[in-house]
């Protein structure tokens, strides 16, 4: 008998081990990659970027995870159309030449209770690959209360940075716009 | 100091301009062809001042900055070729169409199928047309010059209400170098412009046109209404006339061109940006 309770308890090792970590798919209607970056030296001026897609991957026993995200360069919105326009010329983001702006994660750490953490990673802006660190303020996960069916679960994540961008090869209106900008990314992703 | 060198306008205008004229002055003292490499000077300390003159990665910028530089050592090749030049128009149209293309590469292979044939076609024909069509300028100082000033005038400003603002400095910095080279001629007595001057100035021209367009959002008609320029260049004004005479009539016959093709612009992409 306790060799037969041995061997369940062997078999379902590696299996509690897999089923820690949980994957997402990032949810576009409720994810947006924020920036704010200094205006000519008056005001800090903010955008966002409309589109988003990507997964994610937890696993809090471990407390690891990953992350990739790729961002549609060209649904930038400062509230302003022809300025839109004009960060999305070659001076700036150059989207029609690359239009995809890419976040992998290379390490992933939460902290102890799973609730936030820092998350090391490569940003490729331009075809330009940097490493940048975001820093996840807050992770919270549960059933979405909207579901009708109460099955759906999903984990939304708030998670700063920050970034130069000359480091990425955007050096139009230097200095006069300012080259250090303030990353914030508000994500939720449903659970596969 | 650092104020005046991030400003846009200095960038952009004055600095090339100041940087043409000074160093005009000084080739005019070594001769040959010397003086027509002035445009790209306005034109590479623009750049430097704007984002620098880095050229990787393989951005279409950074392609157009070495094609600058590509064009340049063709212009002194072509200086230096005492052979016949019956293809060489033909030649010339070629290396043009084959730059263009390089500069659209990544979009055209996006892209594929009949669109991407057709961009390349259309943006190939123009930077292909404005360097076959203006190298004949070269023995014709005055012409040249004010062909790159009202060529680079319209593809830059086009290209700023086309909100491209990198691309319009490029343009509107070659425009004050040669803006430069025009005072310098009226100046200086045998002045020469070369191939040194009109290959890298016409095909710099045309990828910052194509590049507009395609990157930004200046209109095709623009470029259409550009091209008629070079062929501009080439109505006969009385050489008996002072410098100032001939110049100012080439500006006028000109200037009508590059309005239109900046209105045309203006009419389709509204207003100018604000950064």
């Amino acid at each position: 008998m306790r060799k037969l309770q041995l061997a369940l308890i062997l078999m379902c090792a590696p299996t509690a081990s897999f089923a820690a970590e949980e994957h997402f798919t990032i949810d576009p209607p409720h994810t947006f990659p924020n920036f704010t970056v200094n205006h000519l030296g008056f005001s800090t001026m903010h955008g966002r970027f409309d589109k988003t897609k990507g997964t994610i991957t937890m696993d809090k026993e471990a407390k690891t995870g990953s992350v990739d995200v790729v961002i549609d360069a060209s649904s930038i919105s400062t509230g302003f159309h022809k300025r839109d326009d004009d960060l999305l010329s070659p001076g700036f983001l150059d989207a029609v030449e690359f239009p995809d702006i890419t976040y992998k994660s290379t390490s992933v750490k939460l902290n102890g209770d799973a609730t936030g953490g820092t998350v090391q990673g490569n940003l490729t802006i331009k075809g330009v690959t940097k490493p940048v660190t975001l820093t996840v303020d807050s992770i919270h996960c549960g059933i979405n209360p909207m579901d009708p069916k109460k099955q759906q679960y999903r984990c939304g994540f708030n998670a700063t940075g920050k970034i130069m961008r000359s480091d990425f090869g955007v050096k139009a209106g230097l200095p006069l716009i300012g080259d250090e900008l303030d990353l914030a990314f508000e994500v939720e992703a449903i659970r596969d | 100091m650092n104020q005046l060198l991030s400003d846009p306008v200095f960038q952009s205008a004055m600095a090339p301009f100041s940087a043409a004229l000074i160093t005009g002055a000084l080739l005019n003292l070594a001769g040959w062809f010397w003086p027509g490499l002035v445009i790209m000077v306005g034109f590479y300390v623009s750049t430097w001042l704007a984002v620098g003159l880095d050229v990787f990665p393989l951005t279409s910028t950074h392609k157009i900055i070495l094609l600058g530089v590509a064009a340049i050592v063709a212009g002194i090749t072509l200086d230096m070729y005492k052979g016949p030049r019956r293809y060489l128009p033909w030649l010339l149209f070629i290396a043009g169409a084959a730059a263009a293309v390089w500069i659209l590469w990544p979009v055209l292979v996006r892209r594929g199928g009949l669109q991407s044939w057709g961009l390349a076609a259309g943006a190939g024909c123009y930077a292909g047309w404005l360097v076959a069509c203006s190298a004949a300028l070269r023995e014709r100082p005055l012409p040249a010059a004010v062909m790159t000033l009202a060529l680079a005038t319209g593809t830059g400003v086009s290209a700023i209400f086309g909100s491209a603002v990198l691309l319009g400095q490029m343009g509107a910095s070659m425009a004050a170098a040669a803006g430069a080279y025009i005072v310098l001629g009226l100046f200086l007595a045998g002045q020469k412009a070369g191939s040194i001057l009109v290959t890298p100035a016409a095909l710099l021209c045309g990828l910052l046109g194509v590049s507009g367009v395609v990157y930004a959002k200046v209109p095709w008609p623009a470029l259409l209404v550009l091209s008629i320029i070079p062929l501009l260049s080439y109505v006969p004004v009385r050489a008996g006339r002072p410098a100032w005479i001939r110049a100012l009539m080439l500006v006028l016959i000109q200037l009508p061109v590059t309005a239109a093709a900046i209105l045309v612009t203006r009419h389709v992409t509204g207003p100018l940006p604000a950064l």
